[in-house]
């Protein structure tokens, strides 16, 4: 008998013990992946407000085209502004009725000298931001600065927050896991003992004795981290379109199968190799 | 073949496995060791198997002390000691051929061999037309020959009987007592620790040791250690004034003989199957 289908028959003879092993495995890699993928997530949803025109400045109603542009070439001068783009009134309005053209009172009510005109500057750092804030709010014909490193700031706490917790969690529930199995597998040790000290009498090499318990150790990993996925990845598509309306115009789903992959892969890799692990520290107790 | 050389085994202070014992078997011989329980049988067959290391003195298997062997070859070195337990101890989740054939499992033979050498051991022990049952719907002396089928699966030299009969009726110490001469007939040195008066009976003619309180107090044929004979042709060289030697000579001389012994043991390692 070969030790990956010893470690099989090990399995079978102990069914609750060995579903507690891939049940906690699993619960373990599903916090993981999920975190991980939220992790992905609010690094994109930062990524995308950081790409975005990230002061915008509205121009007085009043204000005149060769004032607009005066702010503009103004603005343009400054060695730390990465772009700038003028929105007139008319354009505003086109705007504005793409995002209401189902809805025609919204369209009669409103015409383009009630919308202001504005201008979207991007600074090449975020740290230049509050100067270009400060520049337009000292120009006459700005009417009202939007400025959004607030809300960049608050998005890069929440992914530190989020990235913290999630090691923490995927830390915690990965240590006790390798508990679990080292514990559920040094029972099974403990019930073979004889067959071990048998086995050693018979001039078994110590990977013959361990190999059985790396296996098992091995098949809780790989179980515990498909099964962990399958529920994570369920869990998304059925979310999935909660989530599109919650993100709104920020484009991250679907997520692209290589991300899936690469998840998977290293996910699994490192399960298998803490099962395995788990299972020749367990037996390695016992033969010491 | 096996050399004791004035060893002790102490576990506590005053408290001895076994103490200054010194002896030398021949390989083909067939060796009972006697004594009453706790007189050290055990622990002489667990410094055999180097389960237990000496305090003092050197045990010698096939010319190599034992010290010499790395942990590492240590299961190579037990491959060539077939152990038989007072208690059979076979593994009771797997049947009796599974149990034979669990050394040559572990000594990497291929599955052919595995099959034609457990067809013939259980044809040897006589348990052909049960090797489909477990342990426990065995008989003592049925479980016990299947030990002893378990014991020579890798052919060793050397087997080891602790106790064979402790557990069995007369019929069946007999039947096992007759495996264990057939089985020394056909070259194997065996050595049979036995307090059963009807082994003692049966193997009247068979070398004795016996030991008590961990000393061996009787040795039926004592043997005289071969290596002994070339240390005293070394010694009469020595004293003839153109062929001494320095003692470091000496050491230099004996050293490659222990190197090449563990190197054979290294050799015997199974190899590495190539690809098919």
């Amino acid at each position: 008998m070969n030790p990956f289908t010893t470690a099989l028959t090990n399995i079978r003879r102990s069914p609750f013990q060995s579903i507690t092993a891939m049940a906690i495995t699993a619960v373990t890699l599903f916090v993981a992946y999920s975190f991980s993928l939220m992790i992905l997530g609010t690094q994109q949803i930062l990524n995308y407000f950081e790409t975005r025109p990230q002061v915008i400045g509205f121009f007085e109603l009043d204000a005149s085209v060769a004032e607009i542009n005066q702010v503009s070439e103004k603005m343009r001068q400054k060695t730390y502004v990465k772009d700038i783009q003028l929105i007139t009134q008319e354009e505003a309005l086109a705007t504005y009725r793409d995002e209401n053209r189902d809805d025609p009172l919204l369209l009669e009510l409103v015409t383009a000298d009630i919308l202001p005109a504005s201008i979207e500057v991007s600074a090449d750092e975020i740290s230049a931001l509050v100067q270009v804030k400060n520049d337009l709010t000292g120009l006459d014909a700005v009417e009202e600065v939007v400025f959004q490193q607030d809300i960049i700031d608050s998005l890069t706490n929440w992914t530190t927050s989020v990235r913290y917790i999630g090691i923490a969690t995927v830390v915690t529930l990965g240590l006790t896991s390798f508990l679990i199995i080292t514990a559920l597998i040094s029972m099974k040790v403990t019930h073979r003992k004889k067959a071990i000290q048998v086995m050693s009498f018979l001039g078994a090499s110590s990977w013959f004795i361990k190999a059985p318990f790396f296996f098992e150790g091995v098949i809780y990993g790989l179980i515990g981290s498909l099964t962990g996925w399958g529920v994570m990845f369920a869990a998304l598509l059925y979310l999935t379109p909660w989530l599109k309306e919650f993100l709104g115009t920020i484009s991250i789903l679907p997520i692209p199968w290589e991300v899936f992959a690469i998840q998977l892969s290293i996910g699994t890799l490192i399960t298998i190799l803490l099962g395995g692990f788990a299972g020749t520290t367990a037996v390695k107790r016992m033969m010491k | 073949m096996i050399v004791f050389d004035k060893v002790s085994k102490q576990f506590f202070n005053d408290t001895y496995g076994v103490k200054d014992v010194s002896f030398v078997i021949d390989s083909g011989e067939l060796i009972l060791i006697t004594g009453p329980t706790g007189s050290g049988k055990t622990t002489l067959m667990r410094l055999v198997t180097k389960e237990h290391t000496p305090t003092e003195g050197e045990v010698i298997f096939d010319d190599l002390p034992l010290s010499k062997v790395k942990p590492s070859l240590l299961p190579l070195h037990r491959r060539r000691i077939g152990v038989v337990f007072q208690d059979y101890r076979l593994l009771p989740e797997s049947n009796v051929w599974e149990n034979v054939a669990l050394p040559l499992l572990i000594a990497g033979k291929s599955s052919d061999e595995i099959e034609e050498r457990v067809t013939d051991l259980l044809k040897l022990v006589k348990l052909e037309d049960k090797f489909e049952l477990f342990p426990n719907e065995l008989s003592g002396g049925e479980a016990q020959r299947v030990s002893i089928a378990r014991a020579l699966a890798v052919a060793p030299p050397v087997l080891f009987a602790d106790e064979p009969t402790g557990n069995l009726d007369k019929e069946s110490s007999l039947a096992i007592i007759n495996l264990l001469k057939k089985i020394n007939q056909l070259g194997t040195t065996v050595l049979v620790s036995t307090h059963d008066v009807v082994v003692l009976e049966e193997m009247a003619a068979a070398r004795r040791l016996e030991l008590k309180n961990g000393e061996l107090v009787l040795d039926t044929q004592p043997k005289k250690r071969r290596v002994k004979k070339k240390e005293e042709e070394i010694e009469k060289k020595k004293d003839k004034p153109k062929q001494k030697k320095t003692p470091a000579k000496k050491v230099k001389k004996d050293a490659p003989k222990t190197k090449e012994k563990v190197e054979d043991l290294e050799e015997s390692k199974p190899k590495k199957k190539g690809k098919k």
